[in-house]
């Protein structure tokens, strides 16, 4: 088996406050974090194993904040995989979803099932906080034509499933592109270029 | 075309008529024809978050319902009267329509002018020292024209006192990266939002943090 030296990207986008950086913090480190401070905008770079195959994978966890939308936007251009996360505590989280979904459907130019794109109730440990059914959240994911999942990033309940999701949806559309069969698949996803790169670097 | 903001400007009476008469107005436009200091927007709003009381777990961070809060504020371009304490409006959403209304200045409370002097004052924190940086931030604030000068100092007075309150885990840092961009944006044609981030941040904290000496 070789080595995909390739990166993929994964964008964690939601409302505020719904647990993107307690995800993305679970996945790498496999610890809660409890921290209360906004995010404005992180990158982390990490191996991920997607059947026996080793993936290099950047993770952008970005602000939830209405005030920090013109940063989203650059990083829903850039980015290649959506982890679209509400809170099941929060309903009004839940109501932000699909215009969510309809900037990273306009962004990408791709919708499903081409685009890779996750719907995520985090904070299943709260069940008896719970404002969202499962069943509505699945039947709204479905509308849509996208997957959905619930986590929680305290207990560690399907977060490393949700990356692997999207991991094998960019791994199989990527393989797919290169196939000399679909050569028309995709043509028009862009190379990550130096600039974004910078741009991490100067918020850091 | 004509935006929200020049046919705000070219008279009262068009602006009046128009769903752009608070959201979106100048300050010193908003607050001359209501005659008041500070935009009853803010006021009313503030008045009725503090009534709610300020111990709500990520207040100003956790955002209401996006559909009731244009709904809020439709009816305060119309000039509706509407009753902030009323129960049909939860904290969030109160919170998010102030955040809003800030946000759809078409100029920050801190004016763009201002922005290369802050953004000095903050990058040479390290070599002149704390002190020096708040003497400018003092400076900037003292020389606002009089309607920014007197809504900025309402609205971190109200900040202050959200920091105050332990519960809500929103200390001054963490309200500080929530209202950086909107009180203290860059000119749209300058801005580079990641680099202008991290000044914007540190500027608001240090203002809350020190507003004892700020407002002196």
């Amino acid at each position: 088996m070789t080595t995909n030296s390739s990166k993929y990207n994964i964008t964690v986008i939601g409302a505020p406050g719904v647990g993107k950086s307690a995800i993305t913090l679970r996945l790498l480190y496999q610890e809660f974090v409890d921290d209360y401070e906004p995010t404005k905008l992180d990158s982390y770079q990490t191996m991920m194993d997607y059947q026996g195959q080793d993936v290099d994978v950047q993770i952008t966890d970005t602000a939830g904040q209405e005030d920090y939308a013109s940063v989203r936007d650059t990083f829903l251009r850039s980015g290649e995989g959506f982890l679209c996360v509400f809170s099941l505590t929060d309903s009004d989280s839940y109501s932000h979803i699909e215009e969510l979904y309809n900037q990273v459907k306009l962004a990408k130019s791709m919708e499903p099932p081409q685009l890779p794109f996750l719907i995520v109730g985090n904070k299943s440990d709260l069940e008896s906080s719970r404002q969202t059914k499962t069943e509505d959240a699945q039947r709204f994911a479905e509308s849509l034509g996208v997957k959905y999942m619930e986590t929680s990033a305290k207990n560690n309940e399907n977060v490393t499933e949700a990356f692997q999701f999207l991991i094998g949806m960019l791994v199989e559309s990527r393989s797919a592109e290169t196939a000399p069969i679909e050569s028309n698949t995709g043509k028009k996803k862009k190379k990550k270029n130096g600039g974004i790169k910078r741009f991490l670097c100067g918020l850091a | 075309m004509v935006t929200a903001h020049e046919r705000c400007s070219i008279s009262d009476i068009v602006c009046h008529v128009t769903s752009y008469t608070v959201f979106g107005c100048p300050l010193s436009k908003l607050c001359s024809r209501q005659k008041v200091s500070v935009p009853r927007v803010i006021t009313d709003c503030i008045e009725a978050i503090e009534y709610r009381g300020l111990k709500s777990g990520g207040i100003y961070r956790i955002s209401g319902n996006s559909a009731s809060i244009q709904k809020l504020r439709f009816k305060f371009d119309r000039e509706e009267t509407v009753d902030l304490k009323d129960e049909e409006f939860d904290i969030n959403m109160l919170t998010g329509f102030l955040k809003l209304f800030l946000r759809e200045l078409p100029e920050p409370i801190i004016p763009f002018n201002q922005y290369p002097i802050v953004e000095n004052a903050i990058n040479n924190d390290r070599s002149c020292g704390h002190e020096a940086t708040l003497t400018t931030l003092k400076r900037v604030v003292h020389d606002l024209p009089e309607p920014n000068k007197s809504t900025f100092k309402y609205l971190i007075l109200h900040l202050v006192r959200v920091a105050h309150e332990e519960e809500n885990q929103m200390d001054e840092h963490n309200l500080s990266i929530i209202f950086g961009p909107s009180l203290l944006g860059n000119h749209p044609d300058k801005a580079n939002l990641l680099v202008d981030l991290p000044i914007q941040n540190t500027a608001i904290e240090r203002i809350i943090t020190n507003y004892r000496t700020i407002f002196k």
